[in-house]
């Protein structure tokens, strides 16, 4: 459905993205996860028709959108999209911005669409509403509902969710991923919150200085990441030299385990309760065949063996879950 | 392409200060001289002083009601806090011959004293009106919004949790007034105060009408009077350096002016009884004398003059200040569109400061941008007549500088700032995104000028267009200098019939341009009450 194809691209003389490339099926929800300048959004303007490429193409249905020669209008790829700040128009009301894009059909269908949208993002009795008028998490929903309504092939969404407060956006990433999913649309979100990704997406591409890390689903990037990058970006853990494997690893803190006569020494620096389990951060004793990259490695521990800050502990690390990455 | 015309057009805006401010780089040392010797010392002390004295008057008038408006709630202290703003609405020539009317020696006040009291001419003091001192006060008058407006900003937008937290550390109310409220607030009084001294600065109808002998009354003599057009240069470059400081000081308390603590709106001091009404008298004097009492005069004077007035003479005053006001303000409205939006879609080759310098005709007085209009245009003409005449024998006439454009030219460089200022904010309300929106719903960039810049700019766009229609109503010393012959406006008539003491006949096109001001002053008290409105919904 959605093919980028060996893309590049760069403002004035600052490159911004190299060779990218992926791929989205019909119906899939992909995502683009990364730091902040790390190009994910200027690819996303890419793919909606607001930047040019240097190099490579975009396919969106079988048709090249956008080639060195060519960059075909925005206006005329049919792709929705939704504005990190929703751009919604100040002077429409809530169904006048749902309807800004169906200024081709009758008005009999209009209404039959603005209200069908209106609907499936909740927002049933705010037809009269003026945006400024409505909180932040309705607002977004307009703002996807109006994007929605001329059925696009594609919805692109920016750090849809990096507005609203936290307590939002796990039942708004649910709804949007519900809505995608009945309207049986292709969407591709951007985003550098990895839980949102995880929340909504199907594919996961991480982004790091305009370069696709990694693209995979989320057990993939977890348990399989390609780098140090994906490594340390995706889920908890740390890069860890052991002298017996001649490797460097990543730990994630469920392989773990602080039990009586471990194999290595440490001392806990913090706890944290994480309802049915607790987060510990040790320090490591130097000189036992284990080199920690980062000052401190977390370990997942049972409540009922609860240790204290400060107490000297042992441990084990499972090398068998443990992910090896080249040194 | 139209960022070529961008700064061409820049160009052509900059030109009078350019043309007025290079007689500087050929001074004529023979002239400066007796000028010296002569009137310049006159005029430079006038007219700092009368800078000083109005900036001095308008912050002790203009804070004082900003905080007691602000701090304290009587009855009509809602009301009046809109109201102060009404004497914008009153040009200084007209407030000055106004009150020449009232408390001249044959005015009422002074009759109702001699018969009072059974006085004769000679048996008591009064103060003179036409003096300097009394010029400073007209302005005072009708300048002191300036200052009321900012320093109430200044004042509302500090949260009352500074004042609890002070509070709390056990800080008094004066302590609180003299270490908090007042430092905070005095960036925005200074600005306040620089707004008014730069209308001082470029007020020629006042100074003109009292005899007093000010920069801009200078370049007017110097320049009609005695057709010297250096020496009127010369003046007028000076008296743009002066403005310059005032631009200065205006500028550096803009940047320490100290955006809003959030947080919530101090809740007013109730006050009743004798306190309360004390309060009320004291704070309605202000707008009284700068409002009420003047449009009250001029009503009755134009009342008892209206069967001598005949539509005749009447209407075509109307009419050509309006055709006159409504050119200017559509050609400078599309101007500053035109500035704006190029700017807009070239953010990153056309640079602020060029916005900023296309603004700034606004602080120039009119008498220098007249004079700097003139000495172009009239040197343009000359040479295109004698051309015409060289090749084919005919000779244009001044097609520029003798014509209604060398004077909707000179409006434009004064007021295409306040044109600028409504196309620029209501554009920022337009985010990029938006248009990137429009452009993702399948609406290209042409329809959606229409869809969704237009209604989105309109309120802008009409705010633009009634703020210079009415500034160029009210405006006076350019429209002299420049008008065509035969060419009357409403200010031009009422300040002439001033001049020949017809103060009577002079009080209806001054209540028509009074009247007309209303209009913009209105709709600043509803856009701050809007802003206003929104603080407390915030809080």
């Amino acid at each position: 459905m959605l093919n980028v194809h060996d893309i590049a691209l760069s403002y004035g003389t600052t490159p911004v993205l190299h060779s990218v490339n992926f791929s989205l099926l019909q119906g899939q929800i992909g995502c683009l996860l990364g730091p902040s300048g790390s190009g994910k959004t200027t690819l996303l303007r890419a793919i909606a028709g607001f930047a040019r490429v240097d190099s490579g193409s975009i396919e969106i249905n079988g048709q090249q959108v956008s080639s060195p020669a060519t960059t075909l209008a925005a206006e005329k790829r049919g792709v929705g999209m939704v504005f990190q700040d929703y751009a919604l128009f100040p002077h429409l009301t809530v169904e006048d911005n749902v309807a800004f894009g169906l200024f081709k059909a009758n008005k009999v269908y209009q209404k039959q669409r603005v209200d069908e949208c209106l609907d499936m993002t909740g927002l049933g009795k705010m037809h009269k509403r003026y945006p400024h008028e409505l909180s932040g998490g309705q607002q977004q929903r307009v703002a996807i509902a109006r994007a929605l309504a001329p059925k696009p092939s594609l919805l692109l969404l920016d750090e849809p969710f990096s507005s609203l407060d936290v307590s939002l956006r796990d039942t708004l990433a649910n709804d949007i991923r519900r809505v995608i999913k009945d309207e049986q649309i292709t969407a591709l979100l951007v985003t550098h919150d990895q839980k949102e990704a995880f929340a909504v997406a199907d594919e996961i591409g991480v982004f790091a200085d305009g370069v696709l890390q990694q693209w995979g689903d989320a057990g993939s990037l977890y348990h399989n990441p390609a780098n140090r990058f994906v490594a340390s970006f995706i889920g908890e853990g740390a890069l860890v030299d052991f002298a017996s494997l001649d490797k460097t690893v990543l730990v994630r803190p469920e392989v773990v385990s602080i039990c009586a006569g471990g194999q290595y020494k440490g001392k806990v620096v913090s706890r944290y309760f994480r309802g049915d389990h607790f987060i510990y951060a040790l320090t490591v004793e130097k000189e036992q065949g284990i080199t920690l990259h980062t000052e401190l490695l977390s370990c997942k521990g049972e409540l009922a063996d609860a240790v204290d800050v400060d107490e000297s502990v042992s441990f084990d690390v499972d090398l068998n879950k443990v992910t090896v990455l080249e040194r | 392409m139209s960022r070529i015309l961008f700064w061409l057009l820049l160009g052509l805006i900059l030109l009078p200060l350019g043309v007025v401010l290079s007689s500087i780089a050929n001074p004529d040392f023979s002239l400066l001289q007796h000028l010296y010797q002569t009137v310049l010392l006159d005029y430079v002390s006038n007219s700092v002083l009368l800078a000083v004295g109005v900036g001095v008057g308008v912050a002790i008038i203009g804070a004082s009601l900003a905080w007691a408006l602000t701090q304290y709630s009587f009855y009509g202290s809602r009301l009046l806090g809109w109201l102060a703003v009404l004497p914008l609405a009153m040009p200084a020539y007209i407030i000055a011959y106004t009150y020449t009317g009232l408390l001249d020696y044959s005015g009422p006040v002074q009759q109702f004293l001699r018969a009072t009291f059974d006085w004769q001419y000679g048996d008591y003091w009064f103060p003179n009106v036409r003096s300097l001192g009394g010029a400073i006060v007209m302005m005072t008058l009708v300048l002191f919004p300036y200052v009321y407006l900012l320093a109430r900003n200044a004042f509302t937008a500090q949260s009352h949790s500074l004042r609890e937290a002070s509070a709390s550390m056990g800080v008094t109310r004066w302590h609180y007034f003299s270490r908090i409220a007042w430092p905070l607030a005095w960036p925005a009084i200074v600005a306040g105060m620089a707004l008014a001294m730069m209308e001082a600065l470029a007020d020629y109808g006042t100074v003109a009408y009292f005899g007093v002998s000010t920069f801009t009354s200078g370049v007017f003599r110097t320049w009609f009077g005695m057709g010297s057009r250096q020496t009127a240069l010369q003046l007028a470059a000076m008296l743009t350096l002066i403005v310059f400081v005032v631009i200065w000081l205006e500028q550096r308390s803009r940047h320490k002016v100290r955006h809003a603590t959030k947080g919530n709106a101090r809740e007013p001091v109730r006050l009743t009884g004798l306190k309360g009404m004390g309060m009320a008298l004291a704070c309605s004097l202000p707008v009284f004398l700068g409002f009420i009492l003047p449009v009250i005069q001029l009503s009755s004077w134009a009342v008892s003059y209206l069967p001598d007035w005949s539509w005749q003479d009447y209407a075509p005053l109307v009419s050509q200040s309006v055709m006159l006001a409504g050119i200017t303000a559509l050609a400078t409205v599309l101007l500053a569109l035109f500035l704006s939006y190029t700017k807009r879609w070239y953010t990153a080759s056309i640079p602020q400061w060029a916005i900023n310098l296309a603004s700034m005709g606004y602080a120039l007085p009119g008498i220098v941008i007249a004079v700097g209009v003139l000495v172009p245009l009239g040197f343009f003409d000359i040479k295109l007549n004698a051309f015409t005449n060289a090749w084919f024998g005919y000779q244009p006439g001044l097609i520029l500088s003798g014509t209604m454009v060398v004077l909707v030219f000179a409006y434009m460089v004064r007021f295409v700032a306040v044109a600028l200022q409504h196309t620029q904010t209501g554009l920022q309300t337009i985010t990029p995104n938006m248009d990137d929106a429009a452009r993702s719903l399948g609406v290209g960039s042409v329809k959606a000028t229409w869809r969704v810049h237009l209604p989105i700019m309109k309120p802008s766009l009409i705010a633009a267009l009634l703020l210079v229609f009415v500034d160029v109503l009210k405006e006076l010393p350019a429209t002299l200098v420049l008008r065509p012959f035969n060419v009357n406006t409403l200010a031009v008539k009422a300040y002439e019939l001033a001049m020949d003491e017809r103060l009577q006949q002079a009080a209806l096109p001054a209540l028509s341009i009074v009247l007309c001001g209303i209009l913009p002053v209105l709709l600043l008290i509803r856009q701050l009450r809007k802003h206003e409105d929104k603080y407390a919904k915030r809080a």
